[in-house]
C-alpha cells in the first residue's frame, strides 16, 4: 500500500484522518477534543507527557485493521492504548498521532478447561479473567499490578508475576496471537494458526515469528486476540511469612534462588519495609509508624496443594529452605497483622499492596532489569547509595524534604527456578513536580552505566527518547539491533507504529 | 492563580496534590476486585461505563484538572459535558481512598466550582434549578407556601413550640414531588406508631443545598447551609433525621465545614432498625418478596449506612433478601445524582437501566431502595421482571 502524497498542513492531515477514522468506527469512537486528549498524556512514570492528535476506539479486529491501514496510508503514529496503566511510559504518544484505546475489545471469550487456557481481547483485565477461571478451578498468572491491568498488553510485555519462579514471565505463558500488521493485515500464530483452536497448543507454525511481537511495546503491531495459559487454583493453600534482617541481602538473594529451586511455593513475594509499611497502612504517616517495627526484607510464601497433605509437604520443603538459608519464619504476630489490614484471600493473588503505592506517591518504579542473581545484592547496595545521592535532602533536619532516601526499595524475583532474576528498583520521586523529574533522570543517567556494567539487561524497550529512561539496551546489542532494524523497517516502512520505542530514533516517523 | 482561571481564588489549587499524584492504578474504574463476581457488572464509574473514554473516569478528570492548572486547556463544552455527566456518586473515590489518600472525588467537585466561577456553568438545564433555589429556596420552582402540602392532613408538631426529641427534616423533592410525598407521610406515621416525639418545620424548612453544592454554585450553597445550621441549631432536639439520601449527607458530612450540628443526624432507616430491634415497631405481616436492596449513593457511600436497610429488610417476615453483584461501597450509581438527570436525561436512564438489569439478574421480584432520586430514576425504567418500592413502604405493609 502506497503511502499518500503529502502536501497537507499536520493539522489538515489530522483533520482527514478524523473524517476517515469516524467511517470505520462511527462518530462516537473518534475524538480530536483536546478535553479527551489529555486522558491519554501520561502515565505513573517520568516520561514527558504527550498529547496524541487522535483517540480511536474500535471494537473489533477489522477495524483495527481498517483503522491501521489508513494510518499507514496518512503515515500517521499509531500507539496502542489497552487499559492505560503502563509503569514506563511505554503508551505516552511521544510523537503525537493516533491512540488505538482498545478497552471496547474487553471480551473473555472462552476458558478451555482441558487444555487450561483462556482466549481474551486487549481490554480484558487480569481481574475479569481471575473470575473467569478461578469459576472453574483455574488462574491466570497476576503479576504485582492492579487487577485492573490488562492481561494481554501485560503478558506479551514480559510481565513478570510471584510465579515467574515457576511458570516463567508472560510471554512464556502465551500460546497464540492475533496480530493486526501495520498495513491492516491480520496474521494468526500458535494455537490461533489454525480454525481449530484449542486442539492444539504449540508455537510457531514452523520456526516461531509470534517472538517478534513479544516485549515490542506495539512498535510491529496490535495484539487483537491471545490465547494463554492458565494454571490449577489449590484446594489448600497457606501463607508463611518470612523475615531477613537489614544486612542480609545475600541471605535473600540465596533463599529466594532455593525457594525457586525446590518448587515448594505457589506465589514469592519479596517486600522490604518502606513498601509494605505504605502497601499495608493508610497513609505516609502509617507508613512511617510500622516502618521501623519491620524486617527490612520480608517474604511473602504462598503454599498449597490440591489435598491438605500436598500442602504440608509443600511446607515442610519450605521450612527446610529457611532451616538451609538462615531465614527466619516471622511470628504469627506478623501474619496476623498483615492479614488484619490487606483483604487477604485474592490480595495476594491479584495483589492491591502495589496500587496502594501507585496512590500514595504516584510514581514508584524507576528501572526493572534481568540479572545474575548473585548481583542483585550488590545492585541494591549501590542503588540505595545513589538513591540517597539524588533524592536525599542537604539538610536531613529539614522537615518538608520531599524524598526521603530511606524509601528506596528493590523487588527481587527469581525468574525460571532461579537461572536468573528480575530486579526492580524503587524510589519515590513526585512525577507532578519538576523537581521530582528531574532528579528521578539525574538518577537514571548515573545507575543505568552502572546496570549495563554489571550484566544487567532490559530486555523490554520501555522508556521515551526525551527522559533519558530510553532504551539503553539497544546500542549494545550489534547485530542482532540491526537485524531488528531490518526488520522493522519490513514491517513497518514508515515507523508508525509507537514511534521511538526499541532504540529506533522516531526522527523520520510518520507526520 | 492558575493563569487560566478568571476568578481570583482557584479550587483547582486545593486538589493539585492528589492531581498530580494519581498514579494511573486504573482501579477507579472498577469495583474492589475483592468483591468481583460478575464479570458482567465491574464497571464501577457510570460516565466512563457509558462514554469509554479516559476523560470520563477520575483518572482522566485529574489530567483535565492539571491541565487547567498549568494553562495547557482552554474551556470548551466537552468540558461541562465531561464533568456534569459525573454523577459525584462516588464509587471512584471509596476505591482510590481505599487505604491509600488520593480524593478523587475532591477533584470533580473543585472542577465543578471553577467552571461556575468562571461562569461557564451552570448549565442551561441547571439554571432553574438554581434560580428556583434563590427566589423559592427548593430547586422544584415550587412556593414556599407549599412545602407542608405533604402534610396536611397530619397534625405534627412545630419543635420551635413544642418540646419533641426528633426533628423530620423532610427535604424538598418528597415535600414537593407528589408521587414521593407518600415517603415523607409514611416516615412520619411510622414514627408515630412507634411513640417517637418528633416534629417538623413545615413551611419553615429550608432546602439543605445539596443541590447547589454538586452542581458547583459553592458561594450560593455555603450561604443557604450557614442559614440551614443556624436555623438547625436554634432547635432545642436531640437527633434530626431525614428520609432524603442526599439531605442526610449534606446535613451529616458538607455541614462538618461549617461547624456542624448540635443535634445528632441520622437517616430515618437508622432510626427504624433501632426501634425494631427495641420492638417499638413490630412487623407482623408476612410479606413474601424476593428483594434486592440498591444502595443509594449518598446514603451508603457517602455515609456509611449500609446495615440498617439490610436489618429492616431481614427482619421483615417472608421476605428474602439477594444481594446484586455490586452492592454497599460497590454499588452500581442509579444515575440521577448531581443534576445528571436534569441535564442528561437520556444519560441518566442508560444508567438506570444497567442498575435495574443488575437487580433483574438476582432473580428478585422487588428493588428496595431508600432514596427519592433514585426512585425518580430507576422508577423510569420499563421493566415489568422487577417492581421498585421504597423500603419504608414493605416496613408500613408489614407493620399492618
Amino acid at each position: 500500500m502506497a503511502i499518500k502524497e503529502i502536501d497537507l498542513t499536520v493539522n489538515e492531515l489530522y483533520e482527514e484522518v478524523y473524517a476517515e477514522l469516524k467511517k470505520i468506527v462511527g462518530e462516537e469512537w473518534v475524538e480530536n477534543d483536546p478535553m479527551i486528549l489529555i486522558g491519554y498524556s501520561r502515565d505513573q512514570s517520568l516520561e514527558t507527557a504527550h498529547n496524541p492528535n487522535l483517540v480511536v476506539l474500535p471494537e473489533s479486529t477489522e477495524q483495527v485493521s481498517k483503522i491501521l491501514a489508513v494510518a499507514s496510508r496518512y503515515s500517521a503514529p499509531v500507539v496502542a492504548w489497552s487499559t492505560g496503566g503502563n509503569t514506563g511510559g511505554g503508551c505516552i504518544p511521544q510523537r503525537g498521532g493516533i491512540i488505538c484505546d482498545m478497552r471496547r475489545m474487553d471480551k473473555v471469550f472462552d476458558v478451555d478447561v482441558e487444555n487450561m487456557s483462556v482466549r481474551i481481547q486487549p481490554g480484558a483485565t487480569f481481574g475479569k479473567v481471575y473470575i473467569e477461571a478461578e469459576k472453574v478451578g483455574l488462574r491466570n498468572a497476576v503479576p504485582s499490578a492492579p487487577a485492573s491491568v490488562a492481561m494481554l498488553s501485560n503478558y506479551l510485555d514480559k510481565g513478570v508475576f510471584q510465579v515467574s519462579n515457576k511458570y516463567g514471565v508472560g510471554t512464556d505463558s502465551i500460546l497464540g496471537l492475533e496480530i493486526v500488521l501495520p498495513d491492516g493485515e491480520i496474521i494468526h500464530t500458535g494455537c490461533l494458526s489454525q480454525d481449530n483452536y484449542g486442539s492444539i497448543c504449540v508455537e510457531g507454525p514452523g520456526p516461531d515469528i509470534s517472538g517478534i511481537f513479544h516485549a515490542s511495546m506495539g512498535t510491529m503491531g496490535i495484539c487483537t486476540q491471545m490465547v494463554a495459559q492458565l494454571y490449577p487454583l489449590p484446594e489448600f493453600e497457606d501463607i508463611i511469612p518470612a523475615r531477613c534482617d537489614e544486612d542480609d541481602m545475600e541471605r535473600v538473594t540465596v533463599f529466594l534462588r532455593e525457594i525457586a529451586r525446590e518448587d515448594c511455593t505457589i506465589e514469592t513475594i519479596l517486600f522490604q519495609d518502606t513498601y509494605l509499611g505504605m502497601g499495608i497502612t493508610m497513609n505516609h504517616e502509617g507508613a512511617e509508624i510500622i516502618r521501623p517495627q519491620l524486617p527490612r526484607h520480608n517474604a511473602i510464601l504462598y503454599i498449597g496443594g490440591e489435598t491438605e497433605e500436598e500442602m504440608e509437604i509443600r511446607r515442610e520443603q519450605t521450612m527446610g529452605v529457611l532451616e538451609r538459608t538462615g531465614v527466619e519464619q516471622s511470628p504469627d504476630t506478623m501474619l496476623e497483622l498483615m492479614k488484619s489490614l490487606v483483604p487477604w484471600e485474592r490480595a495476594f493473588k491479584i495483589i492491591q499492596v502495589t496500587p496502594r503505592i501507585e496512590r500514595m506517591t504516584g510514581c514508584f518504579e524507576l528501572f526493572w532489569f534481568n540479572i545474575d542473581m548473585d548481583q542483585a545484592p550488590d545492585m541494591a547496595r549501590q542503588f540505595e547509595k545513589l538513591t540517597r545521592k539524588h533524592f536525599a535532602d542537604t539538610d536531613p533536619e529539614k522537615s518538608d524534604r520531599p524524598y526521603p532516601y530511606e524509601l528506596a526499595t528493590f523487588y527481587l524475583q527469581a525468574l525460571e527456578f532461579g537461572r536468573s532474576g528480575m530486579l526492580e528498583m524503587d524510589a519515590y520521586p513526585n512525577q507532578g513536580e519538576p523537581e521530582g523529574v528531574k532528579r528521578g533522570i539525574a538518577m537514571a543517567g548515573d545507575a543505568i552505566p552502572f546496570i549495563l556494567e554489571k550484566g544487567g539487561q532490559f530486555d523490554r524497550p520501555y522508556g521515551g527518547e526525551q527522559s533519558g529512561f530510553g532504551w539503553v539496551q539497544s546500542p549494545m546489542l550489534g547485530t542482532y539491533f540491526e537485524l531488528l532494524k531490518g526488520l522493522k523497517h519490513h514491517m513497518d516502512p514508515y515507523n508508525i507504529m509507537n514511534p521511538g520505542r526499541l532504540g529506533i530514533s522516531a526522527d523520520q516517523a510518520g507526520v | 492563580m492558575s493563569e487560566l482561571t478568571k476568578s481570583p481564588y482557584d479550587p483547582l489549587l486545593q486538589v493539585q496534590k492528589d492531581s498530580y499524584r494519581c498514579g494511573k492504578c486504573m482501579l477507579c474504574k472498577f469495583i474492589d476486585h475483592n468483591e468481583m463476581t460478575d464479570t458482567d457488572f465491574l464497571a464501577i464509574c457510570p460516565s466512563g461505563l457509558r462514554y469509554k473514554y479516559e476523560a470520563y473516569y477520575a483518572s482522566g478528570r485529574q489530567e483535565i484538572a492539571r491541565g487547567l492548572l498549568e494553562g495547557k486547556l482552554d474551556y470548551n463544552d466537552r468540558l461541562l459535558h465531561i464533568l456534569f455527566t459525573c454523577t459525584e456518586c462516588g464509587g471512584c473515590q471509596v476505591i482510590c481512598s481505599d487505604q491509600g489518600n488520593k480524593n478523587p472525588l475532591k477533584t470533580i467537585v473543585a472542577l465543578r466550582e471553577r467552571v461556575f466561577r468562571d461562569e461557564l456553568a451552570p448549565l442551561p438545564e441547571h439554571e432553574t434549578l438554581i434560580k428556583s433555589m434563590e427566589n423559592y429556596e427548593n430547586p422544584w420552582q415550587q412556593p414556599r407556601a407549599r412545602r407542608d402540602a405533604w402534610m396536611r392532613k397530619m397534625k405534627l408538631p412545630d419543635p420551635r413550640k413544642e418540646k419533641v426529641d426528633t426533628l423530620f427534616f423532610v427535604g424538598c423533592t418528597q415535600a414537593y414531588d407528589p408521587k414521593l410525598q407518600n415517603i415523607a407521610r409514611m416516615t412520619a406515621e411510622i414514627l408515630e406508631a412507634a411513640g417517637v416525639k418528633f416534629g417538623v418545620l413545615g413551611k419553615d424548612e429550608l432546602c439543605c443545598g445539596s443541590t447547589l453544592l454538586r452542581m458547583g454554585n459553592y458561594d450560593a450553597y455555603e450561604k443557604m447551609a450557614r442559614k440551614n445550621v443556624e436555623l438547625l441549631n436554634s432547635i432545642d432536639v436531640d437527633r434530626i433525621i431525614t428520609s432524603c439520601s442526599g439531605c442526610n449527607s449534606v446535613l451529616r458530612e458538607e455541614y462538618e465545614e461549617l461547624g456542624g450540628l448540635d443535634a445528632e443526624v441520622m437517616h430515618s432507616l437508622e432510626l427504624v432498625d433501632e426501634l425494631i430491634q427495641s420492638g417499638d415497631i413490630k412487623l407482623k405481616n408476612k410479606i413474601n418478596r424476593k428483594v434486592t436492596y440498591h444502595d443509594p449513593c449518598h446514603l451508603g457511600r457517602y455515609t456509611g449506612v449500609y446495615d440498617a436497610p439490610r436489618s429492616i429488610l431481614e427482619a421483615i417476615p417472608g421476605v428474602e433478601l439477594v444481594e446484586m453483584p455490586r452492592n454497599r461501597a460497590n454499588a452500581f450509581c442509579c444515575g440521577a445524582g448531581a443534576g445528571v438527570r436534569t441535564a442528561y436525561p437520556e444519560f441518566a436512564g442508560w444508567v438506570a437501566s444497567e442498575r435495574v438489569r443488575e437487580a433483574v439478574s438476582t432473580g428478585a421480584d422487588t428493588l428496595v431502595t431508600a432514596c427519592p432520586f433514585c426512585e425518580q430514576n430507576l422508577g423510569d425504567v420499563k421493566q415489568p421482571k422487577i417492581e421498585l418500592v421504597d423500603i419504608l413502604e414493605l416496613v408500613r405493609e408489614s407493620m399492618g
